[in-house]
């Protein structure tokens, strides 16, 4: 299989900005994926501990970073993905997911790359920061 | 309340998971994302795949055979995720039936900035399918904040 065209070490995949993330989303991600925990949808809840709104779940915010690899890469399903949780988003944020490739091989004949990637809050604060694996035959 | 050691090393016992095309469906919608392969059996398996395809995190909702935090003091209101990694040694498909296991490999405090301590435990999960070749591993710290 060959490699993307013109894809380069030190290629970035654009920046693109999801949300605002509305509490609707919250619930619903709530109930698809299981956490029930209620600071990211009892706001009285997330007062007491100690925060003005209800935070998105860190794995929505992974689960959105990941879309946009997936949508970087073709569609393809991914070999690996990292992250940390460095800071949080809050209902009614938005979240914006970048990345870049920081080196090309191949596995079995099929080439890969390894990102590095990001997503920030708009507040400037890293949220997510991690590595993945991904598929970049053309 | 101080971490609990004593979880290190502790396994729970394998949990049935089927992975379902509603699951996935619902699960991809939440997100927000649009890929045909979660949603769209017929193009999955023009793709190659058995079926639709589940979108990388959603391993998060695979349920082990016991709690894998049994002894560990979960305040929700404490508790934050420290890191998130999903290793795939193929795709998941709906139909897969997965058994998962999920195992403490870590448990640590740190001090905290007002004083107090942050107790963090670190589990690996794996996912096997039922001729028990391993399917996807996961991995995350939790982290419970100061009081």
């Amino acid at each position: 299989m060959a490699l993307r065209q013109n894809l380069v070490v030190g290629a970035e995949i654009q920046p693109v900005t999801i949300g605002p993330i509305q509490k609707t989303q919250l619930v619903r991600y709530a109930g698809a994926s299981g956490d029930f925990n209620p600071i990211h949808f009892d706001e009285e809840f997330a007062r007491r501990a100690g925060y003005e709104k209800n935070l998105v779940h860190g794995m929505l915010n992974m689960g959105i970073l990941a879309s946009v690899l997936t949508d970087w890469n073709g569609k393809k399903p991914l070999r690996s993905i990292q992250c940390r949780f460095k800071s949080v988003v809050f209902q009614g944020e938005s979240l914006t997911c970048g990345g870049r490739v920081e080196s090309l091989g191949d596995v079995n004949g099929v080439p890969i790359a390894s990102l590095s990637i990001w997503a920030k809050n708009p507040r400037g604060e890293t949220v997510l920061e991690g590595s993945a694996t991904v598929d970049v035959d053309s | 309340m101080a971490v609990n050691k004593n979880v290190i090393g502790r396994a729970t016992l394998p949990g049935r998971n089927e992975v379902e095309k509603g699951a996935i469906r619902k699960f991809a919608e939440a997100i927000g994302d649009t890929n045909r392969l979660y949603f769209d059996e017929e193009f999955a398996r023009s793709q190659g795949y058995k079926s639709v395809v589940a979108p990388p995190t959603f391993p998060v909702t695979f349920i082990p055979g016991s709690n894998p935090r049994e002894g560990i003091d979960i305040d929700y209101q404490r508790l934050l995720h420290g890191d998130q990694t999903f290793v795939y040694e193929r795709a998941i498909c709906a139909g897969d039936v997965l058994w998962t296991t999920s195992r403490v490999v870590d448990a640590f405090e740190k001090a905290g900035k007002r004083g107090g301590s942050m107790d963090f435990y670190v589990f690996e999960d794996e996912s096997r399918d039922g001729d028990g070749n391993v399917v996807c591993r996961a991995r995350r710290t939790i982290i419970l904040r100061e009081a």
